[in-house]
């Protein structure tokens, strides 16, 4: 940092800090597109930068905006719509309105911050017009810089954290509450312009803090955050109400300090809005005011009418129209009084409260909103829409809504009729006189104002005349009326003095008027200015000669300065200047003086005053007093003084008298005077009296309209708690019908299981009634029918259980209705208010059920004995044919020529067909039994080498291709079904024959293990695809792909298993497509007899 | 032509039992509901010499057997009016017809059992290999 102080810059356009570091590019590209060409703003940015590396920032920023983009090379003078950029390893400092350089300090105390260092630099010389903006980067340089912006009335942001890349830089300025605004950098030029459009580039943010007169700064803050996001200025708004108001939005957030309101708001946009829009009470009627309204119509609006004789239209400005009731009710009036004539009439209908004058424009309003309405009125001028009405469109096409600062921005012109009613309660009178001034600029020269009961225009008496006794309602004075245009103190400021600035800017340099100084200053007649009050404001000349102080308190009023004897005429004058409104000369008036050393001690003048009024906004009037012959009346007298005859004495006698009366008349003067003074202070006390009751009855009706609204708000509340109460009595008729409804008997017990409450089923159910149930103990109820033991402990568990049991099937004799069965369920149920625990106890009837599903049971049995009889009757029946067929077949093949190979072979062919049809007609029979857990076992104890001769045997003597191939021994016996055994055998060994088509061997293996004899079958064959490997074993199963090439229900797998596993064996299959499959079952030594 | 066929079929049926040429004057008795099986039967047994008489009703099997006095009774089990079970024990009933042997003639997949339970002196399967019901029937006669 440079020693040197550092030079204020009168630059008076904003210039814009923009520090970031990790992931900025990004972020300073999305702000820069965002920047509009002429945003009449200067953009500095400083970045992080490698400080070995030359930057190439400027470049990648030009491609993305079309602002110039500079590199800053030192003692840059900054210009609006231009971005500059730091340089690396370069320090930034703003001096003067001009961008210095420095290198980058290689001293390790500080930490380089370069963003802070330039930011404090930017807001000490550009003040107020200084602007910072930290986007994405890490730690936390540019905090200490936005806060040293803000504390000089400047304005900041931060990159919200959603869209930062790395949010440390954003979010530590958060934390530290020296930010204005956190957005998406895109967001933040629109915004920035928002607010410097808003209040001008002259607009210092410090306003608030010199004009508010609350003393916490929580206050003051929560305002200027509103005005940051509204842009509306509360400051100069009744503190009382505001902060009324803004009390009240702590209660309801809940928040006891207005600090902690303070942070809450800054970080909820939705309560600034809410807040917002409580601040701007919006309560109004139809016809406000009756009397106001029928003046209005009678009178007024004839009158306005009549002077557009010309076809102009007719302005009117319904300033602070709220939801438009105002606006709507003065259309109305025009309608009436114009009849079926076509004038124009232009209703202008503003307000600053956005959703009222989107309410305003919708122009629905509810019945109770129209108690005002006459019926012929709501009957011409509003049309039933769902319930609501809605203002014609004829009468909504009069009006013109629009949301509108009437103390910011440019009223409306030319305008015949002014509403503005109960605006003004709300404003301090400073705001106050700045509204009325607005309205006299707006008004045309003949136009009409009205304002509120409470409101008066005594802060600008003289550009508004009351109008006849008529309530509030006032017309135009002409009158030097200035419109004050921009809100602020400092514009006041110079409006006050701008008559003397114009004076003192210009110096004296041209001789004429230097003379025509000296010529003033030596002929110009000795005088004063006075106010209506007589008060002097303003010496010209010297006039000792005529005013004198006098003992006693210090005095401004000219009658009090007079000298003796001038004061009587001076009165006189003045009053006659002010009735006739011109100059009035009174000549020849003597004075006389003591003059100590003179002949006769007294020095008569003759002197001749002027009272000239002036023309000023107040009235102010100019006295000049001309000396006319003091000299030669003294001479005069010299020498008259020694012709001593009668008449002299006589004159003599008669002067003196005079002198007396002059001196009597001047005693009761004074003493009139004094009266009078003293009725001007009680007229003034009286006055003072009365602004401060007009102050207190503002604040009322103020009071009474928030209370107005606060009611308004309680109505909908309680509305809203009807319709609740309504739907909670709606959702319990709801409940109620549906346990009334429900076929399950309900009972709710208390704790001692007394009957809290039952169903009607429970009553039709076990023949009890209402009276006889209540508050009885359940195991009593109905003769004791329900003194159950299962129950009892049912009951009690509910209270050690989770509340809920379900499922306790009881079948009880009730003495009462009979054998029933009934399902029991439970469930604790806690009610909330009382606190008190009931067990909800649902019974249901299963008797029928339950008789119904062992009818169902018995009737299933017999289906299946049915079908099992019928599939027994239906083999055998199938049999009878089979046998004559097969004996015939082989007779035939016995018959045949042996030499006849052909005829043979079919014959032989046809007779396996029906040995086949046979086997399949036995498996069949076998499912069905196996289904119906019959298949039998006869277990005897065998050999089962024997048993696997004998079906090799078998099996050869039927495949003629494959030689079954069989290796291993069983030495042990074994127990179990041979023939059964034997039916597994031949299956495995006939599907490995079947699918190993063109095949020479299968393969048997034999091995006795530990406790089990393993029995493999191994073809090398088709093989069995693995996702069918874990079904083949499942009924009625065939090998997908096979299907085409071998048939067969594939039950025999399914028989095989069940025959294995009843055996305590296993069986299962290993497989490989196209390599064969191998068969393995098992089975144990020791016991093996069947399961039954 | 006929005369061959017949006269082949009787050599190929009379080839396994050489011995049972003298067959001709034993008498069997079968009962069976089809009229099929018993034309079956009858011509397998008429040509190896079985003097055959069929019935298919059971419920006079007593006077039946005087009537017949049969060497050899194949009785088939689901036969109208009573059943073989109930017509075997109705037989068996009477020792003085105790040493005629009864076969169960039946395509009842429990024949084994029911033959053993009712105390028949063997079975035949329906259906049957011609060759094995040749075979079973001489060794009972």
């Amino acid at each position: 940092m440079p020693n040197e102080p550092l030079i204020t810059s009168k630059n008076l356009f904003p210039v814009v800090g923009i520090g970031a570091s990790a992931g900025g590019l990004d972020a300073f590209k999305q702000f820069l597109q965002a920047i509009p060409e002429d945003s009449g703003m200067a953009y500095v940015l400083v970045q992080h930068l490698d400080p070995t590396h030359e930057s190439l920032l400027p470049e990648l920023l030009q491609k993305v905006t079309r602002i110039p983009v500079e590199q800053i090379t030192d003692e840059v003078k900054i210009a609006p719509d231009h971005i500059y950029i730091i340089p690396s390893n370069k320090m930034l400092i703003a001096n003067d309105g001009v961008l210095k350089l420095s290198p980058r300090t290689a001293k390790k105390m500080d930490r380089h911050l370069p963003i802070d260092l330039f930011f404090q630099s930017l807001s000490a010389v550009h003040q107020s017009h200084s602007i910072g903006v930290i986007l994405s980067g890490t730690g936390s340089d540019g905090t200490r810089g936005l806060k040293a912006i803000k504390d000089q009335g400047g304005i900041t942001f931060a990159q919200d954290e959603s869209s930062a890349a790395y949010d440390g830089m954003p979010r530590n300025a958060v934390q530290a509450g020296v930010v204005d605004f956190v957005l998406p950098p895109e967001k933040i030029p629109q915004k920035l312009l928002d607010i410097i459009n808003i209040y001008g580039v002259n607009e210092t943010s410090g306003m608030v803090a010199s004009a508010a007169q609350i003393n916490e700064a929580a206050f003051k803050q929560i305002l200027s955050v509103l005005r940051l996001r509204k842009g509306t200025d509360f400051a100069y708004y009744k503190q009382t109400t505001i902060r009324r108001r803004i009390l009240r939005r702590m209660a309801l957030n809940k928040s006891e300090e207005p600090a902690a309101y303070l942070q809450f708001i800054r970080e909820n946009k939705q309560e600034q809005d809410i807040l917002y829009q409580d601040l701007l009470i919006s309560v109004t009627e139809f016809f406000r005011d009756k009397k106001v309204f029928d003046n209005l119509c009678e009178s007024i609006i004839p009158r306005i009418l009549k002077s557009k004789s010309n076809g102009e239209p007719v302005r009117v400005w319904v300033a602070g129209c709220s939801t438009g009731e105002e606006a709507f009710s003065i259309a109305i009036c025009f309608k009436e009084v114009l009849g079926g004539k076509n004038d124009k009439v232009q209703i202008f209908a503003t307000d600053i409260s956005e959703p009222a004058i989107a309410k305003a424009r919708i122009g629905l309003f509810k019945k109770n909103d129209l108690e005002n309405v006459s019926p012929q009125r709501l009957h011409d001028f509003f049309s039933k829409q769902s319930g609501e009405y809605r203002v014609n469109k004829d009468v909504r096409e009069m009006c013109v809504f629009a949301v509108h600062n009437f103390l910011k921005d440019p009223p409306f012109g030319k305008v015949d009729f002014i509403s503005c009613r109960n605006v003004l309660i709300y404003m301090e009178s400073y705001l106050q006189k700045k509204a009325l001034t607005t309205f006299h600029y707006a008004l045309n020269p003949k136009g009409f104002m009205l304002l509120g009961k409470s409101e008066t225009i005594s802060s600008v008496p003289d550009l508004f005349a009351p109008e006849a006794k008529s309530d509030k309602l006032y017309s135009r004075k002409d009158g030097p009326g200035k419109f004050i245009q921009v809100a602020t103190q400092r514009i006041e400021q110079n409006l006050q003095g701008s008559h003397s600035d114009t004076k003192a800017d210009n110096p004296l340099t041209d001789i004429q008027r230097a003379a025509d100084d000296v010529i003033l200053r030596k002929y110009m007649p000795d005088g004063v200015v006075v106010n209506e009050v007589f008060d002097i404001v303003n010496f010209r000349g010297k006039t000792s000669d005529y005013l004198e102080q006098l003992g006693g308190k210090p005095s401004h009023n000219l009658l009090k300065l007079a000298k003796r004897g001038l004061a009587f005429d001076l009165r006189n004058i003045l009053h006659q200047a002010n009735t006739e409104k011109k100059a009035i000369l009174k000549e020849s008036i003597s004075l006389h003086e003591n003059i100590p050393g003179s002949e006769t001690g007294i020095k008569q003048r003759i002197i001749s005053i002027e009272a000239i009024p002036l023309n000023t906004i107040e009235p102010h009037y100019l006295i000049l007093f001309h000396e006319t012959s003091a000299l030669k009346a003294t001479k005069k007298k010299d020498e008259r003084r020694f012709k001593k005859d009668d008449k002299d004495l006589l004159i003599q006698n008669l002067e003196q008298q005079l002198v007396q009366t002059h001196e009597d008349m001047r005693a009761i003067t004074e003493v009139q005077e004094s009266a009078i003074e003293e009725l001007q202070s009680a007229n003034e006390e009286l006055l003072s009296s009365s602004e401060e009751l007009q102050s207190l009855n503002e604040e009322l009706e103020t009071s009474k309209e928030e209370i107005q609204s606060t009611n308004e708000e309680l109505t909908i509340l309680n509305q809203e708690l009807l319709s609740l109460t309504e739907q909670v009595t709606d959702a319990r008729d709801y409940a109620e019908a549906i346990v009334a409804t429900v076929h399950d008997a309900l009972v709710v017990l208390d704790r001692n299981f007394r009957i809290k409450s039952a169903n009607q089923s429970f009553y039709k159910k076990f023949a009890v009634n209402k009276e006889e149930t209540e508050g009885v103990v359940l195991f009593d109820l109905g003769n004791k029918q329900w003194n159950i033991s299962g129950l009892h402990e049912f009951l009690h568990n509910i209270s050690s259980e989770n509340g809920q049991i379900s499922g306790l099937e009881v079948a009880h004799n009730f003495p009462l209705v009979g054998e029933k069965t009934v399902l029991l369920n439970a469930s604790r149920i806690i009610e909330k208010n009382q606190g008190e625990q009931l067990i909800l106890l649902s019974i249901s009837d299963i008797t029928q059920e339950k008789n119904a599903r062992k009818q169902f049971q018995d009737d299933q049995n017999l289906r299946e004995n049915q079908k099992d009889e019928f599939i027994s009757i239906a083999s055998h029946e199938m049999k009878t044919p089979l046998t004559t067929a097969k004996a015939y077949l082989q007779m035939l093949e016995l018959a045949l020529n042996k030499n006849d190979v052909d005829a043979i072979l079919y014959a032989k062919k046809a007779s396996e067909a029906v040995d086949r049809l046979n086997d399949l007609i036995g498996e069949l029979l076998d499912v069905s039994k196996i289904r119906l857990g019959k298949l039998d076992f006869k277990i005897t104890t065998f050999n089962f080498n024997d048993l696997i001769d004998s079906s090799v045997e078998n099996m050869q003597l039927t495949s003629i291709q494959h030689s079954i191939v069989k290796t291993g021994t069983v030495s042990s016996e074994i127990t179990g079904d041979q023939y059964r055994l034997q039916q597994v055998l031949i299956n495995l060994l006939s599907n490995a024959i079947k699918y190993s088509p063109g095949e020479k061997k299968v393969y048997l293996t034999i091995s006795q293990e530990k406790e089990q004899i393993k029995v493999s079958v191994k073809d090398t064959g088709i093989g069995i695809a693995q996702k069918s490997l874990d079904q083949i074993f499942d009924k009625y199963h065939r090998i997908e792909e096979h299907a085409v090439h071998f048939q067969g229900l594939g039950i025999g797998l399914f028989i095989s298993k069940e025959i294995i596993q009843r055996h305590h064996g296993e069986i299962w299959a290993e497989s490989e497509e196209g390599m064969g499959s191998t068969f393995y079952f098992t089975l144990p030594l020791g016991d093996t007899k069947p399961k039954a | 032509m006929e005369h061959d066929q017949k006269h082949e079929l009787t050599s190929s049926l009379a080839s396994p039992f050489p011995s049972k040429e003298d067959a001709a004057d034993k008498c069997i008795l079968i009962y069976d509901d089809d009229q099929e099986i018993l034309f079956l039967c009858k011509t397998i047994l008429t040509k190896k010499k079985y003097r055959v008489e069929t019935l298919s009703r059971c419920e006079h099997v007593i006077s039946d057997i005087d009537r017949v006095k049969p060497d050899l009774i194949l009785m088939d089990l689901w036969i109208p009016n009573i059943g073989g079970e109930r017509a075997i024990s109705l037989i068996k009933a009477i020792p003085a017809l105790g040493h005629i042997p009864i076969l169960l003639f039946s395509a009842n997949a429990d024949i084994k059992d029911i033959c053993q339970k009712i105390n028949a002196d063997g079975y035949i399967a329906k259906p049957f290999d011609v060759l094995t019901f040749l075979h079973v029937i001489a060794q009972h006669t």
